[in-house]
């Protein structure tokens, strides 16, 4: 085969109308939603993951103010701060979720391929690095507070027992490194979720910087 | 604006075909995803100026919203059930045209999204210059993308596959 009888193969293949199977899709009921079922059916997700992660932090939320405004309750530094933790646990999900809404819904239709395929990998690369921040921050933040807890015997946490057994040290050490690389086992598992998009992305823009 | 809008795409519904057979082969949302194209289309509408031809701007806005969904297929996988697409065998041993069009259609699909995208608009019989507007790259470069990717198909035409 000739590389110019491609387009005829081509064209011979396209001459005969067969291709009336969208006839059932009317442009003007389409234009009048705002996405198609299956997509709808993707950002519906995401939504409902939203109102859930919401829904608790709104409850975190009055639930802070009812005890510190309206019961006016004081509690230690020790304990306000996995209180604190918590809260920015909440606010972690519901803002990554949010992120990833945004991702779904805004696009760059208008640019060229490549444009559109530059920033589709800019925002990828946008919430890849703020869903490893902010596991980095609660995550050290939380093996801090164990080791203040510890060295402080806040609650006599050096004497915890565990089926009458006094937790060993070198369980508690190994707790906090496991806190401290959580965040890049959690990047792991991003690079694994986000993988098969990834290869496509950098795929296309490896062919398309290609030099002639 | 929406009766101009109507208009226009129904001149240029072919091109729309030819995208989503080309980006959803075989796909059991082949029609769910015309139509999200449609609905992207008529949502970037205001942004057409007429700075180029009608076609030029459909094309790219079709094809960058056919990768999209395809991301976002990747984005949120989700197990569905086979429909009778996929368990169908094609009907094309009456139709010759038929079955080059399935072969071709094959082949093309073992190429990358964008190098899909090259492919529909040379295969169309756009110009180099056109080509390299939609997608983004310099004239010279786009000619020698094309070449590549014609060797590549026609070996994966006539091999069965790459």
């Amino acid at each position: 085969m000739d590389k110019n009888d491609l387009k005829s193969l081509w064209h011979d293949a396209h001459n005969s109308n067969q291709e009336i199977i969208y006839d059932k899709v009317k442009i003007e009921k389409s234009i009048s939603m705002k996405h198609c079922k299956a997509i709808s059916k993707i950002i519906s997700d995401v939504k409902l993951k939203i109102l859930f992660s919401a829904i608790g932090l709104f409850i975190y939320i009055g639930l802070m103010l009812y005890a510190f405004v309206y019961l006016d309750l004081v509690f230690s530094i020790n304990s306000i701060i996995p209180l604190a933790l918590a809260g920015l646990f909440l606010i972690f999900i519901t803002t990554s979720e949010i992120v990833r809404l945004l991702v779904l819904t805004k696009t760059a239709d208008n640019m060229s391929v490549k444009e559109s395929l530059l920033f589709s990998r800019k925002r990828l690369n946008r919430i890849r690095t703020f869903d490893f921040l902010s596991y980095l921050v609660i995550l050290y933040l939380s093996a801090v507070l164990v080791i203040v807890n510890y060295l402080s015997d806040i609650g006599g946490v050096k004497n915890l027992s565990f089926r009458n057994e006094v937790i060993p040290l070198p369980f508690l050490l190994f707790f906090i490194l496991m806190l401290l690389f959580m965040p890049w086992f959690i990047k792991y598992l991003h690079n694994q979720r986000y993988r098969k998009i990834y290869f496509e992305l950098n795929n296309s823009v490896r062919i398309l910087n290609e030099e002639a | 604006m929406e009766k101009e809008f109507i208009k226009l795409v129904k001149n240029h519904e072919g091109i729309l075909h030819k995208i989503c057979n080309i980006y959803f082969f075989r796909n059991p949302y082949k029609e769910d995803y015309y139509q999200e194209i449609l609905i992207r289309l008529w949502k970037s509408f205001p942004s057409y100026k007429n700075q180029s031809a009608f076609s030029t701007w459909l094309y790219r806005v079709a094809l960058n919203t056919a990768i999209d969904i395809i991301r976002k297929q990747n984005l949120q996988p989700k197990h569905t059930e086979l429909s009778n697409i996929e368990y169908s065998i094609p009907e094309y041993e009456h139709n010759i045209e038929s079955y080059k069009k399935e072969k071709l259609y094959q082949a093309i699909n073992y190429l990358s999204d964008v190098e899909k995208s090259i492919i529909i608009l040379y295969l169309e019989d756009y110009s180099y210059k056109e080509i390299a507007e939609i997608i983004g790259l310099s004239e010279s470069n786009t000619g020698v993308k094309i070449n590549r990717i014609k060797i590549q198909l026609i070996k994966i035409l006539k091999d069965g596959q790459e």
